[in-house]
């Protein structure tokens, strides 16, 4: 038996010596190996798929969309996959996707057979759609045929503020606008998703397993709002329309602030479609457009010379008609003269004599000066791709016949945006401020990076000047040349302008520009409106034909704003003296609106399913205020529709999204 | 009761607690490994029907212990007889898969008898052992044993089950050098079947020639024949130190691993429970080998002795091959990890091995009833 024990213990050695052997191999593996061989398991078993977050979205200032990124799928296939694996038969994928995706089934059959390792076949499909083929790639195990997400950018409001916002490629980049500006910031990080696949390569339960928010992209509030823009765009639609002009301009800006409440290019586009249109569309003409000026550019002119004491209100000038300077004779626009006057008659019927005259008391570089520190010839930085700077003359050649055509508007360029900001100076005490258009960059949590504050430049002129000079501005609409900018019950000032329009791409003039500029109200201005009407048919001049825009414009803005009327009110006052009331009225007031009952009183329209632009239209149509709540379309009104509406009564139109746009992380397709 | 308190006393519970650990962690790994890839709507079904089996096997041990191992003495023979007729049956009406006949239907119950081959051979060796124990030192002896195993081994292997046979080798070198047999003549046996090895390469099928060129280097056919092994390998690996979890191994449970039930439960193992869960098992094993050699020196007769031997020669090189093919340390070969892999054949005859050692512990003293 000894033997046998002997033996036992020497089978146990053995056994005991496998075990070890195993024990180590173990061990090896899941200690030593294991790093590599977990490396080697992800490599298999997770695939890296990149992914582009979602862009920021773009706000206006109350925080209604202007633009905004869902995620959205897009089709691709493999084909070299697929004729390895002989599995597929791209003829009956073709069939079966053919109607889902609006092409036709030969194209599909190409793509799904063409010599390459990656086709699209469709890219941003809509959800149904998307939905749809994945159910038939999960059922017919269609391996080579799969979707990739990626983001889609929506302009819920179509052409409102097209040049402003601008719009994105298919691939997710800014081209225009805002989306080029703010690129860097809006646009969502490209991060890599780890996915589970199983063997076969299909995402197990399209598990996400990474998530990073952060790289979302940043939310951009814009300072315009966006009832004031579809105001200003409506306005300006009508003037172009009723002009047949070239293109038009309108800014709202706000003097204390330097904000843009409202900027409008004509002609323009739908950034949702923006390929379609033509590229000129996508042109922002109120910044990138350099014109000549002309009368609009005179109170620049009457601020220089009244903030160097040159000239005063009612000082005595003498208007013949005309004016010569060197080889150079200035005419008025009318050819007559309206004898002696003061400088306010100047003022108000934009007389180009008494303008040569007074420009010619200052110094050629006294002049420029003042037109610089007005912010002329330079870019306003306005934070817009494509800024002009404008031209000015250079004060080495300038003679005296350039400066009186500079008193007058004529010879220098301008921008829209240069010549809104600098009669915003006046209107603001004499204060210029930068202007600006971003007004909030939040990140996707929430938190504020960039906040933007009123950014004073330079004092121009002496407050006081700037009173005494819009207290001749506030003339020219009351009994001057802008009597067509008049709003009832409010107290405005402006200047009109018509100029020569310079031939594009240079080389003399054709054409006109009418332009009107004004602000108010003028004992405390919150908005400076500038019209500019590019090469207008028919009537050309900027009290005929941009005063009405302008009259549009503020008449709903004041509304809006709910600014009190000013009882005492100087147009009021000339109007109870001067017209008879029953001649002025029948021009001044627009045709009847459409809508109105048999009482006369606007009838409040079924506003549901509108969004917030074509709610804006119908009701300003009809001369009612509007409340603006929420953003999408309108799915309540405070008043029902049919009833007869009070005269100021403002109606409140709550909008909202009928399916919540899929705004940020958390939220995950299956 | 089952079993009378005397009989309670005498079993080794410490035995008895490492093979209920054990089948409790394969039946884990087993729902593990199969709720996501079975077929049909019982996710469980695997889990079950092991659970329901191990309960069975539990039942059938506790009341064959009630009768003495020695009545495997008489028993023996027809067993082998028995055997025979199974192996060939197999042959004849036995069902293919993997490209092997293994299996016979018989009624819900498909039976791999091979699996209790070896359980029979052991009884049969044991008891022709006993018989010709004097005889171990003489070539004559040594060869009437490898003719007696050598039919039901040549049967294994035409099936083809590579694997069981080995298993059988291993089986009678481990209970004829306990038996006694000379060491030296062994020794030059061993040798013979070295150098055999040639030869034998030749009758090997195509696909066992493959397993053994890519355990020398999986990557020579990484998706064909070398895909078990460092799919498995890579399995293991990634569990690292603590592993992923119950159900949390992906490589195991997204189809990358096949057979993770059953050959290859120990790379859903080493996924989901890491170098822990891993030692963990082995250490049981461990636990049941050696319980099992002291059981053997402890035997009350030669007969126990040598079943004993046979058991655990039996339970120790499944372990070795089957863990070694996870690992890449041993040629793929079907032998399933006793106790924790899903199979109730498996099952049912590495079960009556352990009845056997506890039956031997039982009645460890010469005179007990």
């Amino acid at each position: 038996m000894a033997t046998v024990q002997k033996r036992i213990v020497l089978v146990m050695l053995a056994v005991l010596a496998m075990l070890a052997a195993v024990v180590v191999r173990v061990a090896w593996l899941q200690a030593a190996r294991s790093d590599e061989l977990a490396a080697r398991l992800r490599g298999q078993v997770m695939d890296n798929k990149a992914i582009n977050m979602p862009r920021g979205p773009i706000y206006d200032r109350n925080g209604r969309e202007m633009a905004m990124s869902i995620t959205v799928k897009s089709l691709y296939a493999d084909p070299m996959l697929i004729r390895k694996e002989g599995k597929v038969d791209p003829a009956a994928v073709a069939r079966a996707i053919s109607p889902l995706l609006g092409l036709s089934e030969d194209e599909i059959v190409r793509k799904l057979t063409s010599d390459s390792g990656f086709v699209w076949l469709k890219r941003l499909l809509d959800k149904p759609a998307s939905d749809e083929i994945g159910r038939l790639i999960r059922e017919n195990g269609w391996n080579g045929v799969a979707f990739v997400e990626e983001s889609k950018r929506i302009y819920p409001n179509d052409e409102l503020a097209a040049q402003v916002i601008g719009f994105v490629g298919t691939d997710d980049n800014g081209l225009a606008g805002i989306e080029l500006e703010f690129d860097s910031k809006l646009r969502g990080g490209r991060y890599d998703q780890w996915v589970e696949t199983d063997m076969s390569g299909t995402p197990i339960f399209d598990s996400i397993i990474q998530y990073t928010s952060k790289r979302q992209g940043k939310a951009l509030y814009l300072t315009v709002d966006q009832v004031v823009q579809a105001i200003v765009e409506q306005a300006l639609d009508r003037g172009v329309q009723a002009t047949k002009a070239d293109g038009a301009v309108a800014i709202v800006l706000d003097p204390r602030t330097g904000e843009v409440l409202a900027m409008a290019s004509r002609p323009t586009f739908n950034p949702n479609r923006y390929e379609q249109a033509s590229p000129v569309s996508w042109r922002n003409r109120a910044i990138s457009m350099v014109y000549e000026p002309g009368s609009t550019f005179k109170p620049v002119v009457a601020a220089a010379a009244m903030q160097l004491g040159l000239v005063h209100p009612d000082d005595p000038l003498y208007d013949g008609g005309s004016v010569s300077v060197g080889e150079r004779v200035i005419k008025n626009w009318d050819g007559g003269g309206l004898g002696a006057v003061t400088f306010t008659d100047i003022v108000k019927y934009s007389v180009n004599t008494g303008f040569v005259q007074v420009g010619l008391r200052m110094t050629a570089d006294q002049e420029l000066d003042f037109v610089e520190k007005f912010g002329f010839g330079q870019p306003t930085r306005i934070s817009l791709p494509g800024e002009e700077s404008g031209i000015l003359f250079s004060r080495a050649d300038i003679t005296r016949s350039d400066q009186a055509s500079m008193s007058i508007g004529q010879g220098v360029a301008v921008t829209p945006i240069q010549l809104i900001r600098a009669i915003a100076a006046i209107a603001n005490g004499g204060l210029l401020l930068e202007p600006h258009i971003v007004r909030e960059i939040r990140d996707a949590e929430g938190g504020v990076e960039f906040d933007a504050s009123t950014t004073p430049v330079r004092q121009v002129i002496q407050p006081e000047v700037a009173a005494e000079l819009a207290k001749m501005m506030q003339q020219v609409i009351s009994d001057g040349s802008g009597k067509r900018a008049a709003v009832k019950g409010y107290n405005l000032a402006g200047k009109t302008g018509t100029a020569e329009r310079l031939r594009e791409g240079g080389g003399g003039y054709s054409g006109y520009i009418a332009s009107f500029v004004g602000f108010g109200p003028v004992e405390e201005p919150q908005f400076v409106v500038l019209v500019v009407i590019d090469n207008p048919k028919g009537l050309i001049y900027g009290g005929e034909i941009a005063a009405p825009v302008f009259r549009e414009i503020v008449s709903q803005l004041l509304s809006y704003r709910n600014v009190p009327r000013t009882v005492d009110s100087v147009v009021e006052q000339a109007a109870r003296t001067a017209a008879p009331p029953s001649g002025s009225d029948g021009k001044s007031s627009p045709p009847p609106p459409a809508g109105n009952g048999a009482t006369g009183r606007p009838v409040m329209p079924d506003l549901r399913g509108l969004n917030v632009r074509q709610v804006c239209t119908m009701l300003s149509d009809r001369g009612i205020g509007v409340r603006i709540n929420g953003s999408g379309l309108a799915v309540g009104q405070s008043v029902p529709p049919g009833r007869p509406l009070d005269e100021n009564e403002v109606v409140t139109v709550d909008f909202a999204w009928p399916v919540s746009p899929l705004a940020g992380p958390g939220r995950q397709e299956r | 009761m089952l079993l009378s308190s005397r009989q309670v006393k005498r079993i080794d519970w410490l035995l008895v607690a490492a093979v209920v650990v054990l089948a409790a962690v394969g039946m884990a790994v087993i729902a593990s490994a199969t709720h996501v890839n079975v077929p049909g709507e019982d996710r469980y079904w695997y889990l079950s029907r092991q659970g329901a089996f191990f309960i069975v096997n539990v039942l059938l041990v506790a009341g064959l212990l009630h009768f003495s191992y020695r009545n495997l003495l008489a028993a023996a023979r027809p067993l082998y007889a028995i055997n025979l007729v199974m192996l060939l049956a197999v042959m004849v009406v036995g069902q293919s898969a993997l490209g092997a006949q293994r299996w016979i239907q018989i009624g819900p119950i498909t039976l791999q008898p091979s699996e209790f081959s070896k359980i029979i051979m052991i009884i049969a060796l044991a008891e022709m052992l006993d018989r010709q124990r004097s005889q171990l030192a003489a070539w004559r002896g040594i060869l009437t044993v490898l003719a007696y195993v050598g039919v039901p081994f040549l049967l294994v292997l035409k099936q083809p089950d590579l694997g069981t046979a080995l298993v059988l080798v291993a089986i009678t070198l481990a209970m004829m050098y306990v038996a006694g047999a000379d060491g030296r003549k062994m020794a030059y046996l061993a040798l013979a079947a070295t150098a055999a090895c040639p030869v034998l390469w030749h009758f090997l099928h195509d696909y066992q020639k493959n397993r053994i060129l890519v355990f020398w280097d999986p990557n020579i056919d990484p998706l064909g024949a070398g895909y078990h092994i460092i799919q498995s390998q890579i399995a293991i690996g990634s569990g690292q130190l603590l592993g992923k979890g119950l159900f949390g191994g992906t490589q195991s449970q997204l189809n990358f691993l096949p057979e993770n039930h059953t050959d290859f439960i120990f790379a859903v193992i080493g996924e989901e429970f890491g170098l822990v869960g891993g030692l963990f098992v082995l250490f049981l094993y461990g636990v049941i080998l050696y319980r099992g050699l002291r059981i053997a020196g402890e035997a009350g007769d030669n007969f126990g002795l040598l079943l004993v031997t046979g058991v655990v020669a039996m339970l120790a090189f499944h372990l070795l091959v089957n863990m070694g093919m996870t690992m890449g340390i041993m040629p793929v070969t079907g032998i399933p990890l006793p106790l924790l892999s899903y199979g109730v054949s498996s099952l049912t005859a590495n079960m009556i091995g352990v009845g056997i050692l506890l039956n031997v512990y039982m009645r460890r003293h010469k005179i007990m009833f």
